[in-house]
């Protein structure tokens, strides 16, 4: 590793952990927040659809749980990363950063933070009658696929954002579009034919159908499934990268 | 003395949200032509909007010219820039090491300078708390103290630097210009003539869109102040 980028993995560092601190300084109950946020979320959902709408049947909760845990991870990164660029505009129209650090810093933040949900939503798992099993060792492999996934998206909607800002409506439309066809409420293998395939085509669907495999059905993803995920995140990545290394210089000029 | 950086025919025009598609953007600058040599120190002057600011953010690599060209012999060049990254919730030494790599410094080489920072910033035992209690004029000092660690080949400095109160402020002018005095190769962009005029080897007056002069600082500015 060059000095320039060891430099910048200590910025990284420094950077997410100011984020950190941030979140915690706003608020009388600080680092609490990052339990209680997630918490009164799943809670919320729990209510509506359990309490209220009386939905599901059995194992309904954990079905939806398991889906919002690991969606909520991809939703707030993406929706941070795509205004990365300009939340650090001030700094760099004074020093020079490789622009691909910014989103990365949004990453890496939320990346500690759901690190906590998710150890929180183990615990309720394994005490609410799902124990850890076999197919819990491909966890490691299914989070490094999803962050995969996020990094690209995010790259990618980091990149565009500043060239063409009105797309953050889009975006935020896209985000939404997606929160409803990933399969969070209802199971996508009950969908019919020719319909099933193409909603499965979206990233997202895929890993949180391969999350509750794992986690609540015993069930080791498949290898295409990764690979597909994967892939995706790796394509949406290249091409953030490219432009993101296109428009390096032009982007304190365009947020500015 | 070697040359550092060479503008070769440099034009540089307004972007903004209106013409961001345009091909007709009004220029800055063009057809900018000059170098800077290891040691020396150079003045920049002008008016307000003659493009002083973007001429630094130029040279620094910053922003890319729309127009010629750009050579730079060395990647270590820093616009200097007080409270860079500064964040309110951290405290005095985190905001020290932040600031500090953002400005080019590695994380150990702020912590060995950390006691020098504290007292050139005199802030003692307040360091440790957060930034936000701190008045505009510690804000300042802290932010001057770690961005005098910095050791970069070329030094831009955009403006006076006048932060704290009097005596804070005599005493970091005397650090840059002994700073600069030393084989600190250095651009200043002023509007203090008295300081162009005997910190300065060369000076360049910016107007009309173009490098109106170039030379010794006390001819230079004498067709300035015409």
């Amino acid at each position: 590793m060059s000095l320039l980028q060891k430099r910048h993995a200590e910025l990284l560092y420094h950077c997410a952990l100011s984020d950190l601190k941030q979140d915690s300084d706003r608020a009388h109950l600080g680092f609490l927040w990052w339990i209680l946020d997630p918490v009164i979320y799943l809670a919320m959902f729990y209510l509506i659809f359990e309490v209220i709408l009386q939905r599901g049947g059995p194992g309904y909760v954990h079905f939806l749980l398991c889906g919002l845990v690991f969606w909520r991870w991809f939703d707030s990164t993406v929706r941070l990363a795509a205004l990365s660029i300009r939340k650090y505009k001030g700094i760099i129209s004074q020093v020079y950063l490789p622009k691909a650090l910014l989103p990365m810093i949004a990453i890496t933040s939320n990346m500690l933070k759901f690190s906590m949900i998710v150890a929180l939503f183990t615990c309720f798992l394994v005490f609410s009658g799902f124990p850890p099993t076999a197919s819990w060792l491909a966890a490691p492999l299914m989070l490094v696929t999803q962050l995969v996934l996020i990094i690209g998206v995010s790259l990618l909607v980091a990149s565009v954002i500043p060239l063409v800002p009105d797309l953050m409506q889009l975006v935020n439309y896209g985000i939404t579009l997606m929160f409803f066809l990933s399969g969070i409420f209802f199971d996508l293998s009950v969908v019919n034919e020719p319909l099933q395939s193409v909603l499965y085509l979206n990233p997202m669907a895929l890993t949180l159908s391969c999350w509750r495999d794992l986690l609540l059905y015993q069930g080791f993803p498949a290898w295409q499934d990764i690979l597909y995920i994967n892939g995706f995140g790796l394509v949406l990545g290249a091409i953030g990268m490219l432009l993101l290394r296109r428009f390096d210089l032009r982007y304190p000029r365009l947020v500015n | 003395m070697t040359s550092l950086i060479k503008f070769d025919a440099v034009g540089l025009s307004y972007h903004s949200a209106r013409n961001r598609n345009s091909a007709e953007r009004p220029w800055i600058f063009q057809d900018l032509n000059f170098e800077l040599m290891s040691g020396e120190t150079l003045g920049v002057i002008g008016r307000n909007g003659a493009g002083k600011s973007s001429l630094m953010r130029l040279m620094s690599g910053l922003i890319a010219p729309d127009a010629g060209s750009i050579i730079r012999n060395t990647d270590s060049i820093l616009l200097l820039s007080i409270q860079l990254g500064f964040q309110p919730h951290l405290n005095g030494r985190e905001n020290a090491i932040l600031s500090g790599i953002l400005l080019g410094m590695r994380r150990h080489e702020v912590m060995a300078a950390m006691q020098e920072i504290i007292d050139f910033a005199e802030l003692g035992e307040q360091i440790d708390d957060p930034v936000r209690t701190y008045s505009t004029g510690m804000r300042g000092r802290l932010g001057f103290a770690v961005a005098c660690q910095a050791r970069p080949d070329i030094l831009l400095i955009d403006e006076a630097m006048s932060v704290g109160d009097r005596d804070f402020r005599q005493k970091s002018r005397a650090y840059l210009l002994e700073r600069i005095k030393s084989d600190q190769t250095a651009v200043i962009v002023s509007h203090d003539e008295r300081l162009i005029a005997t910190e300065c080897n060369r000076v360049i007056w910016l107007a009309d869109g173009g490098i109106k002069a170039c030379g010794e600082p006390d001819e230079v500015l004498e067709q300035y102040r015409r």
